[in-house]
């Protein structure tokens, strides 16, 4: 592991580096306006949308509409995942139908929930769903196949009801993974709704990059495609700092037959839409 | 004599292709009666498939032929009135000591059992906080809590240091005596196996079979260098080499 206290301005220089040239190119009018803007007329627009309160509202109709239906996914998603989990060789049961609907983009079920859902909020609230459910309930399954073997016996041993189990092993083992999952769930459902306010909507980031485009305003549209990533980088990083902090990590302590202990903590569960 | 507690009648056990081990015959034609009271070493080479009877014994693992009955009745899944040590402690490292030992449910002598087994101060303690031999008291905490007929011990004194070893044979010893349990003992190691049992019983290498069942009729606290326990662990010895 890397010490990372002091080495936070590393993440800075790409970033850095690009804005200066950005604001060099545009000082010596290099920059073909129509098409890309300086960042001065971003700045301007960021600051104008913002004055308006046009930004907030378009950022609160957007963030209001993720967390509805991230808060969906989650109440189907980590049942479903920790369920799948407890199932013997889940994998073979459940993987070929998750492989084959995550592959399917969100976005591509838009005209679907338009028919399905009507033209309201409905719609967005199932892309959302549909995007943050899987890698919930993926991550939550996988997490309650780490919980090593040694440990079910245990509840077996001692004749433990399945509430019990559930309670006391089955979800403090998995809610690293689960948390994982969240954070990645997070991550799609925000990339998800900005795509679906793109196609059918009247309010929030994704309609104001798309009716920018409309206006021919380069500039706005900049500036709500930058604080998409924002907000993004925002709330992953709050998910990344709950996670390091409110959650406790231990560590497994299984000794193996003859051996030493092995003690291990839980690897994090960051891409692991492959092994289910 | 009493009736017996536990009956195995010629059980075998084979692991099928699909498991880790191979096809192999863990067990042949075990067939043992222990009766209330009894502490029941059973020693033999590592791998030898002793895990594999006790497991059984159990309710964890079912015999491929034969039966296991305890109190007449076959035994097809766990219960509380076997209570399990295993060979790790295998405590739940999100539950404090407390929580791990009243597990089960059978609540309230949880703090009882953490007096007796000088573990008071460490009710709220987590397990990574204590030391390997604290970790197998209260594991073996954990499996009397709810006050089992019959101890299944897996190797439970495994790679601990001598001084806590013989710390947690004394601890093993006064529960037998104290709490009449009836205990059956699964060990590679002989000294531990004629500290403890009253009875002892010798497997041969898998696939294991009795090779022999003998009564211990010493008197306890045993030292190892008493004439008859010396003179029975060169016996044992011997056997062990020649099978």
């Amino acid at each position: 592991m890397h010490n990372n206290t002091n080495s936070g301005w590393k993440g800075l220089v790409i970033p850095l580096t690009i804005l200066i040239l950005w604001f060099f190119l545009g000082a010596f009018g290099r920059l073909n306006t129509q098409l890309f803007p300086t960042c001065g007329e971003v700045w301007e627009a960021l600051c104008y949308l913002t004055q308006q309160g046009l930004l907030w509202h378009h950022v609160a109709n957007s963030l209001s509409r993720v967390f509805t239906g991230f808060g969906l996914a989650i109440l189907v998603g980590v049942p479903l995942g920790l369920l799948m989990g407890c199932v013997p060789q889940s994998h073979l049961w459940f993987g070929p139908t998750l492989h084959f609907l995550r592959q399917i983009p969100p976005t591509a079920w838009i005209p679907v929930f338009l028919l399905w859902f009507g033209i309201g909020e409905g719609p967005k609230f199932a892309v959302i769903f549909y995007a943050a459910v899987f890698p919930i309930a993926i991550n939550s399954a996988l997490g309650v196949q780490q919980i090593p073997k040694e440990y079910w016996e245990v509840s077996k041993a001692l004749c433990l009801t399945p509430l019990k189990t559930l309670t006391t092993l089955v979800i403090p083992g998995s809610y690293h993974a689960v948390f994982t999952g969240l954070r990645l769930g997070m991550g799609m459902s925000w990339r998800a709704i900005v795509a679906a306010e793109m196609l059918a909507s009247t309010n929030g980031l994704g309609y104001l990059v798309m009716s920018s485009r409309s206006l021919a305003r380069v500039d706005e549209m900049f500036a709500g495609i930058v604080f998409i990533g924002l907000i993004g980088m925002l709330i992953d990083m709050a998910f990344v700092t709950v996670q390091n902090h409110l959650i406790p990590s231990w560590k497994w302590r299984v000794s193996k037959a003859g051996g030493e202990d092995l003690v291990s903590t839980p690897t994090p569960v960051t891409t692991s839409f492959q092994k289910i | 004599m009493s009736a017996p507690l536990l009956q195995l009648q010629q059980v075998s056990k084979r692991f099928n292709d699909g498991d880790e081990r191979g096809n192999v015959v863990a067990l042949r034609d075990i067939s043992l009666t222990v009766h209330e009271g009894e502490f029941v070493s059973v020693l033999g080479p590592s791998g030898c498939g002793k895990s594999t009877l006790l497991r059984i014994i159990a309710g964890l693992t079912a015999p491929t032929t034969g039966q296991c009955l305890y109190k007449g009745q076959p035994v097809n899944k766990p219960s509380l009135e076997r209570g399990y040590v295993f060979q790790d402690p295998r405590l739940f490292p999100w539950l404090t000591v407390l929580e791990n030992i009243n597990l089960a449910g059978a609540g309230a002598n949880g703090e009882e059992l953490l007096n007796k087994m000088d573990l008071a101060e460490f009710g709220q303690a987590l397990p990574h906080e204590l030391s390997g031999g604290m970790a197998r008291r209260v594991a073996l905490a954990r499996a009397l809590a709810p006050q089992p007929h019959l101890l299944l011990l897996d190797e439970p004194l495994a790679n601990l240091d001598v001084p806590l070893r013989q710390n947690l044979q004394a601890e093993l010893q006064r529960i037998w005596e104290q709490q009449g349990v009836t205990c059956i003992l699964v060990t590679h190691n002989i000294d531990e196996a004629l500290a403890l049992g009253t009875r002892l019983i010798l497997l041969s290498k898998r696939p294991a079979i009795i090779r022999y069942d003998l009564a211990l009729d010493m008197s306890f606290p045993r030292k190892i260098h008493q004439a008859q326990v010396a003179a029975l662990k060169t016996q044992i010895l011997e056997w062990m080499e020649v099978h």
